[in-house]
């Protein structure tokens, strides 16, 4: 059986699509291009962006988080790439995150910058006190969802359905949901450094913010 | 409480070969029972030589297994299956161990010489030419090294003459009964091993009880344990001018041979060594768990988390130690219900509740810590390892009840400092840094500092520290390579813990949070300094030594 394999990033609203549409291309520009490498782009109406799949939804959550914590369900392969908006891709070294996949890994990702006394700090101060209250580790380490691989197993469907009941209590951020779900559902996470998703990375150079500008 | 019932599995234990031989000590001297097949009325079955599988594939029942060297190819396939069969392995040489100790607890016990039949060789005039013998049945595989005698009998026709034992040599050989093996040692002047794969060779140390000077190769079987004394000539396994060098010098020095010093290099490996060692094996390793049983099966109330859970603690060396005595100590008092398990190679009766008797393997206690699924109880579902310079200052039960809720593996990432794989590439270790860097195709993955990680017991857990151990022993240095290598091979649950959890005490890097469990890293070493090679390597432990001459035993972090 040939699993499929490919990247995906989400944009509602326009700066968030001009973001994507600018990742989307470097994306495929760095690319070597004999590598087939499929994108889905999962928005509202059609982009002029070619070798694009484009899955069409409404999404009237704040930050188009609602679909974001439903990306299990959404994505067209069994090996997904995810990437924010506001992301771009600076090496082909990016396709070595499905090898981690095939290697029996569950979901890789990188931790974010907060950490600490700063662990979830962009947060709203009620739903950061929950999480708070809410995690058996009251010194968690935080990941970064904006850059993250995922397989279609029964773990990652475990974790996404888990994911989306937390993100129901406040609706707003993903990565405090995250934390309270990946405490409920223990599951094989590759941890990878911050070149593969921060500022000025050198495989993901994530523009935090860019998107919503 | 009586000592488990053994039954030895020797296909010929009627012959006068040696396995046969061994199979029979431990008859006449510890009551066990020898038969050709298993017997599963007995507790325990026991394959004299690891082949025994081959009759005896349905067996399910408690094994262990003797270990004496491995060949090429089909039977080290067959080698490496009873290995992971076996409860218990016994190796006949130490040089196995490293091996073995992947797939479980592996000891090596020493071999049993007769001493009362192989005496000393009288008289002392040494012919004009002087009788170099070599011994065994050559077979057809090659590992007799027929060839490095085919040139050494050329070569030094004028000086000496060859003689044999057994059958297949170049040279006169006569079959001597076993009996009358005594009278070929004690004909010769020199006795020569030119084998390439052997698990002792008995030869060698039947020669030397005789007082016989040897000849040998410096890697082969038990040689490396044999005393660095005039009259044991060492020479580069296959290798015929080395071999040729040692056999010139050994003939200049004939006649200057002191006989009851090479009779008394051999005085470890005795009959009552050999059966002793067997039965405090099978007392260490089985008679616990034999007799635990039928206990618990009579208990019905389910146990809690904690009543799962224990604490494994290394300590080699007297720095190790000191440091073990402030973590058991800490241990004791944040969590008194959660038992401690020492593994050393003496008690350090500080509140242990546990002492797992072990082998200084390697200068860093490495084999020990990678052990640790085998070695902490099997009864315990929920292990911490603690380095022993590592000091907990908060209960770490939270550590149980993690992995209670299904995680596999809990560990910290590793400080600031070396928080990738990039970071772990040191002036001695660029082949492994590449090796692991290539496997995981980046160098920028997080790092785990492995002074403190609990696991839960599962199949995926067992595998994963097989690898962890088998990794570590390709370059035996740090653990941290192996452990990424082992952990990208075996993907598992792992939960990550920051460095509140791990913190150095060494590294100033900001430690935000409350600290739960203190790091006096290099407060446990034994030696000072790069080892550039292998943590169990002569070349280490002589760093060890020379540390120690200076310095007794302080720790090199009090000197710094």
């Amino acid at each position: 059986m040939t699993l499929t394999k490919g990247a995906v990033w989400i944009a509602f609203g326009n700066p968030s699509l001009r973001e994507a549409m600018k990742a989307i291309q470097e994306y495929q520009a760095i690319l070597p291009s004999a590598t087939v490498a499929p994108v889905a782009l999962i928005c509202e109406a059609m982009t002029p962006l070619r070798n694009v799949q484009h899955v069409i939804r409404e999404d009237i959550s704040w930050g188009a988080r609602q679909t974001k914590v439903m990306l299990d369900l959404i994505t067209p392969y069994d090996y997904t790439l995810y990437m924010d908006a506001d992301t771009r891709v600076k090496s082909s070294a990016i396709l070595r995150g499905f090898k981690m996949l095939e290697a029996g890994w569950d979901l890789i990702m990188a931790p974010s910058h907060r950490q600490g006394s700063d662990v979830f700090g962009h947060i709203d101060q009620e739903e950061r006190m929950y999480t708070f209250s809410r995690l058996s580790n009251k010194q968690a380490i935080q990941f970064q969802a904006g850059v993250m691989w995922f397989s279609n197993s029964t773990q990652v469907a475990s974790l996404f359905d888990a994911w989306r009941e937390e993100w129901n209590i406040f609706k707003r951020y993903d990565q405090a949901a995250l934390a309270r779900a990946i405490d409920r559902v223990p599951i094989k996470i590759w941890v990878l450094g911050s070149d593969w998703n921060g500022r000025r990375g050198t495989i993901v150079d994530h523009l935090f913010g860019r998107a919503i500008i | 409480m009586t000592s488990p019932t053994v039954n030895i599995v020797c296909r010929n234990f009627e012959a006068n070969r040696i396995l046969p031989r061994f199979s029979r000590h431990l008859q006449i001297f510890n009551g066990w029972n020898v038969s050709a097949r298993v017997d599963t009325k007995y507790n325990i079955n026991y394959y004299m030589a690891y082949f025994e599988l081959q009759k005896n594939r349905n067996y399910q029942g408690k094994l262990i297994s003797y270990f004496t060297h491995v060949e090429p190819v089909k039977k080290a396939a067959l080698y490496n299956q009873v290995a992971s069969l076996a409860d218990l392995r016994i190796a006949m040489n130490y040089g196995q161990l490293a091996h073995l100790r992947t797939y479980g607890p592996s000891i090596q016990i020493p071999l049993p010489i007769d001493m009362s039949k192989f005496t000393l060789r009288s008289g002392k005039s040494i012919s004009i030419k002087p009788i170099v013998g070599v011994s065994g049945y050559v077979y057809h595989s090659g590992r007799k090294g027929v060839p490095l005698l085919t040139k050494a009998m050329a070569e030094f026709s004028t000086r000496a003459l060859f003689r044999a034992s057994g059958k297949g040599w170049p040279c006169p050989t006569k079959f001597y009964s076993w009996g009358d093996m005594p009278k070929f040692y004690q004909h010769l002047d020199i006795f020569l091993c030119t084998s390439l794969i052997e698990g002792g060779p008995m030869t060698t140390l039947e020669a030397l009880a005789c007082g016989i000077p040897v000849v040998i190769p410096a890697d082969l079987g038990i040689h490396p344990q044999l005393s660095y004394i005039p009259g044991i000539y060492r020479y580069i396994l296959g290798n015929y001018d080395s071999m040729a060098s040692a056999l010139a010098q050994a003939l200049q020095e004939v006649s200057k041979v002191d006989r009851p010093t090479l009779r008394e290099a051999v005085s470890p490996h005795c009959v009552k060594a050999f059966v002793e060692g067997h039965q405090e094996a099978i007392d260490f390793y089985f008679r616990k768990k034999i007799a635990s049983k039928p206990q618990a099966a009579v208990l019905d109330k389910p146990k809690t988390v904690l009543e799962q859970s224990g604490i494994y603690i290394v300590a080699f060396g007297e720095p190790a130690r000191k440091c073990a005595n402030r973590c058991i100590r800490a241990c004791k008092r944040f969590m008194p219900t959660v038992p401690v398990a020492l593994c050393a190679v003496l008690p350090l009766n500080v509140g242990e509740d546990i002492f797992i008797e072990s082998t200084d393997m390697d200068i860093g206690g490495r084999q020990a810590k990678l052990a640790a699924y085998n070695l902490a109880p099997k009864e315990w579902k929920y292990v911490l390892y603690l380095d022993a310079d590592t000091e907990p200052v908060e209960s770490l039960e939270f550590i149980f009840n993690t992995l209670a809720k299904g995680w596999d593996i809990i560990i910290c990432k590793d400080m600031a400092k070396y928080s990738v794989a990039r970071f772990m590439l040191r002036a001695d270790n660029k082949p492994e840094a590449t090796v692991t860097w290539n496997l995981m195709g980046t160098d920028e993955t997080m790092q785990y500092n492995g002074g403190l990680f609990g696991f839960s017991r599962s199949e995926v857990t067992e595998e994963f520290f097989r690898l962890w151990n088998y990794e570590w022993q390709v370059y035996a240095g740090r653990d941290q390579g192996a452990l990424l290598r082992a952990l990208y091979t075996q993907p598992v649950k792992l939960f990550l813990l920051g460095n509140q959890w791990n913190a150095s005490d060494r590294y100033p890097a900001p430690v935000v949070g409350k600290v739960a469990l203190w790091h006096h890293n290099i407060e446990a070493r034994r030696w000072a300094g790069k080892v550039g090679d292998r943590l169990d390597s002569k070349k280490a432990w002589g760093m060890v030594d020379a540390w120690q001459k200076q310095h007794g035993h302080a720790s090199p972090k009090n000197k710094i």
